[in-house]
């Protein structure tokens, strides 16, 4: 197993746990928390689980397209590791501040120290964004990565 | 690769990729207020990331790693298996696209299950071990 698919793999159970671990917090009855968590776990398991588990064992089974490379990691493949999980964190960060009642209620940690809720807003929206494009660049290079890779074995064998 | 495992993991590249772009504007709008009817991507987003996205590419998968048969065709009848990807992908289309009618999505749903029947049919005999053959 490769490196990379090893770190995709490890990552994508330690977002299954957080996520499982807040859709129960999510559930006690008289939860104190005041933000709504149920984006940020279902993105932690679909996103941070799933999608990743698919990527690293993809990127790790799939067919080359040269046998001299075979066992070889490319940049490109821990670019994308990096990309996603770091627009994970930033999300599940950010998102839940977007609920105005989670600042007024200065539920989230650090949001306290943001006196102008204007510009905190803002902030947190520019978080969010740049979690938007880490994720749609860890994506993009995910198909760059493993669309050239999807082909019928006769063809593959002939571009050889 | 079979020819029909590259077919569905093709597509359903193309769907994680919508998946993400609808999943983006809804984000974005949460972020900057852009306009309510982003909304209206919710289901199209969720429909497509199980469906599209996660079910196809690893029904199709299952379709290319699974242990072969021995003896005639290697994965079954590539009619079938074609008749799968041609049900999956209807479903996904009749049930994800807003704005139809209910039977629509009634009928998106019938191809769903029975692109899953399909899936059943061809599988079944090849979860086995080459030990027990």
């Amino acid at each position: 197993m490769l490196p990379v698919t090893r770190w995709f793999i490890k990552a994508g159970m330690i977002w299954l746990a957080l996520g499982l671990m807040l859709l129960l917090a999510d559930t006690i009855p008289g939860s104190p928390f005041h933000i709504s968590l149920l984006p940020v776990y279902w993105h932690m398991i679909a996103v941070g689980w799933i999608t990743q588990l698919i990527m690293g064992v993809s990127i790790w089974m799939f067919p080359r397209k040269r046998r001299d490379r075979k066992k070889a990691e490319t940049p490109l493949q821990w670019a994308i590791f990096w990309s996603l999980n770091a627009g994970l964190v930033l999300r599940f960060f950010s998102e839940p501040l977007l609920d105005p009642g989670a600042v007024e209620a200065g539920v989230a940690g650090g949001m306290e120290m943001v006196t102008n809720l204007e510009q905190g807003i803002g902030l947190v929206s520019w978080l969010v964004l740049t979690s938007i494009g880490l994720q749609l660049t860890a994506v993009l290079l995910y198909l760059a990565e493993i669309w050239p890779r999807v082909q019928p074995r006769r063809k593959r064998k002939g571009s050889n | 690769m079979p020819v029909i495992t590259v077919w569905m993991i093709r597509i359903s590249l193309i769907y994680l990729l919508i998946t993400v772009l609808t999943g983006s504007l809804i984000l974005a709008h949460k972020a900057l207020d852009l306009h309510p009817s982003f909304w209206a991507l919710l289901p199209v987003h969720i429909e497509i990331a199980i469906f599209g996205w996660v079910l196809q590419f690893v029904l199709g998968t299952a379709y290319w790693i699974f242990p072969r048969f021995i003896r005639g065709s290697a994965r079954g009848k590539k009619s079938v298996g074609w008749l799968m990807v041609i049900l999956l992908n209807a479903g996904i289309f009749f049930t994800a696209i807003p704005g139809l009618e209910e039977r629509a999505a009634l009928l998106g749903r019938t191809a769903l299950f029975g692109a899953v029947v399909l899936f059943l049919i061809l599988i079944w005999g090849r979860v086995v071990s080459y030990r027990d053959i």
